[in-house]
């Protein structure tokens, strides 16, 4: 049974030391040691404080290249398959682990309200993959919880609930009524995208890609509408597979941005423009279909196009009113012209 | 706007406020405890499809009807005011509406949270209820609003589980308090709530699956065509059927071009014999 191979794996990969990264602040602009009482920042969910003192990251030295090794490589095909992490805590199962997944924010941290970059990011991937699979089989899920269950060590069903940013699963009829996507019923969905924001990007760039390879998923993309959260690139892909979240390359776009390109979308994930406030900073993701060439639309430019496109019928029809017109008038000259030959 | 009569006279109760306020609390401090973390105890559940459809219809339609206008419509973008506590120093509080609309204000694309001190308060705010929020929204949150100088407060029950029919309830937000606003009937066994604000009528469309699993959705009617504020797929669906159709008449256009064309060349060839 494929999930009893990932346990093993799993705990194979449980004896071996940590590969997370030590400080809370895994790219520190300046070298030194992190402290050593903080715990892991990627793999904190399942790593307690008890097994942070023991976590091997605190002895890796210069972190930033130990991070730009396992998630950052994007130069070219990337090699490296980043392993399934040791998330598990000692003696729980992989149900138990994936049930403790739940959207709560972490123990002393609050989850922070969306910010409009954020929004705006969700709202437009949902909206503009909705648009595209419309009138197909496809459910397109927007902050709508995922459900699973997978069999305890005693076999019993546990359920687990993941909530991606926005989901695809390819083959589903979209429901309006649904509540919840049930993947154990259904199937897991094929595509995720997180929005990273300060409080969840730890779990969405650490353990939640992870859950997702676990339940299925294929590919998760990862936005940083702020660039605050991650290096540069703010849009990472993700295979997802039993070895773990492979990073997808980058690629150029005619336009000259770069982005990443989604085999099961077919489109390249990009950073169309940035809106700057001072110091802050809004990226703006746009999904590009390169047999178009064309970025999907946005709900206001579907609705500035559809306003074109209506003036532009009223000119046709304009148009087509007048040639009308004409052609009446000349009709009865020609026949005009006749009766008179005729006569 | 004779159809935009009430159903029922002009309700006359005045909500008061509330007494929410802790013995001892100050005002300032009551709205700074009012920040969206979940009551002690109480998980925020994640939404459900139904709530973010609505937020997403109604932020999105919004942003078209202002669009080239000074407005900024805010999705899910906490708002900050600040007021003085009791020796003058200014407290800051936040609440997050799920969609507000001020009006007069440049939407601005990279905003992080909306300042209602340094601009001005929503003039609107949509709250969509939840199992973990509706009781907020329902209580504190709409005398909070009122505190804070929002002028109309409407909230949307999608599963129709937290409040007792209509799904869609619209209040009047003053220092008196919230005053709820009529139902107004827009077509036959159709009523919604108008907003004074918007000049829209929110109402529920449609209303799926029954019993426990229903969801009502939520449109925003403007009243002067008579039709509901488009949303993301009917624009899509509105621009595809527009260009098919514009296709079709350049076509046809062509065709009568070159017979008018023909007509011409017969007319001056016989003119010509």
């Amino acid at each position: 049974m494929r999930n009893a191979g990932l346990i093993s794996y799993i705990q194979a990969q449980f004896a071996a030391p940590c590969l997370g990264y030590a400080n809370q602040d895994p790219y520190p602009t300046s070298g030194g040691s992190p402290p050593a009482s903080s715990a892991c920042a990627l793999c904190y969910v399942a790593v307690r404080p008890v097994r942070a003192s023991s976590c091997a990251a605190l002895e890796l030295g210069p972190l930033e290249e130990s991070v730009m090794a396992e998630i950052v490589s994007v130069e070219d095909e990337p090699r490296v398959r980043r392993p399934l992490r040791p998330w598990l805590e000692v003696g729980q199962t992989l149900a138990q682990w994936l049930a403790s997944l739940e959207d709560e924010p972490p123990p002393g941290e609050d989850m922070l309200p969306m910010i409009a970059p954020h929004a705006a990011a969700m709202q437009y991937s949902a909206g503009a993959l909705e648009q595209r699979y419309r009138d197909q089989r496809v459910e397109v899920g927007f902050d709508m919880p995922v459900v699973f269950r997978l069999p305890d060590e005693h076999g019993l069903q546990v359920t687990g609930r993941l909530s991606p940013d926005v989901f695809v699963a390819f083959g589903v009829e979209h429901n309006p009524v649904r509540r919840d996507y049930d993947a154990t019923v259904l199937k897991p969905p094929d595509f995720v995208l997180e929005v990273l924001s300060k409080s969840t990007w730890k779990r969405d760039a650490g353990p939640k890609l992870e859950a997702y390879a676990l339940v299925g998923v294929r590919e998760c993309f990862l936005f940083d509408p702020t660039g605050e959260q991650i290096p540069p690139p703010v849009v990472r892909g993700f295979a997802l597979s039993e070895a773990g979240a492979r990073p997808l390359p980058e690629v150029s776009l005619p336009s000259g941005s770069t982005g990443v390109y989604s085999k099961l979308l077919d489109l390249v994930a990009h950073v169309s423009a940035t809106h700057s406030e001072g110091e802050s900073r809004a990226h703006v993701l746009r999904w590009h279909d390169l047999r178009t060439g064309e970025d999907l639309r946005s709900f206001a430019e579907e609705a500035e196009a559809r306003a074109a496109e209506a003036a532009a019928r009223a000119a046709a029809e304009q148009k087509a009113a007048a040639l009308e017109r004409q052609n009446g008038e000349l009709k009865a000259l020609v026949r005009e012209l006749r009766a008179r030959s005729d006569t | 706007m004779a159809e935009i009569v009430s159903v029922e006279a002009e309700p006359r109760v005045r909500r008061p406020l509330r007494p929410w306020l802790d013995v001892g609390q100050t005002l300032p401090q009551w709205l700074a405890s009012l920040e969206d973390e979940p009551p002690p105890g109480e998980d925020m559940l994640p939404m459900t499809a139904p709530h973010a459809a609505a937020m997403r219809y109604s932020a999105g339609a919004l942003e078209q009807r202002y669009r080239g206008q000074r407005a900024e419509v805010g999705l899910d973008l906490p708002v900050v005011f600040r007021l003085p506590d009791e020796h003058g120093l200014q407290v800051t509080g936040r609440l997050s509406p799920d969609v507000f609309v001020a009006l007069g204000v440049e939407h601005d694309p990279a905003r992080r949270e909306y300042d209602a001190t340094v601009l001005k308060p929503p003039d609107f705010v949509l709250e969509v209820l939840s199992e973990s929020t509706w009781e907020r929204d329902m209580g504190p949150k709409l005398d909070a609003y009122a505190l804070v100088g929002v002028r109309e407060c409407f909230v949307f029950d999608p599963t129709g589980e937290h409040i007792p029919p209509p799904a869609v309830r619209g209040f009047a937000l003053s220092k008196a308090g919230a005053r709820p606003l009529p139902e107004v009937a827009i077509a036959e066994r159709t009523s919604g709530v108008y907003s004074e604000g918007l000049d829209l009528v929110a109402h529920v469309s449609a209303t799926h699956g029954e019993g426990e699993g229903r969801v009502h959705t939520l449109r925003l009617r403007d009243l002067q065509p008579g039709k509901d504020l488009r949303t993301f797929a009917e624009e899509a669906a509105g621009r595809v059927a527009a260009e098919q159709k514009a296709a079709a008449l350049e076509q046809r256009n062509g065709e009568l071009d070159r017979r008018n064309r023909e007509l011409v060349a017969l007319l001056r060839q016989a003119r010509g014999s």
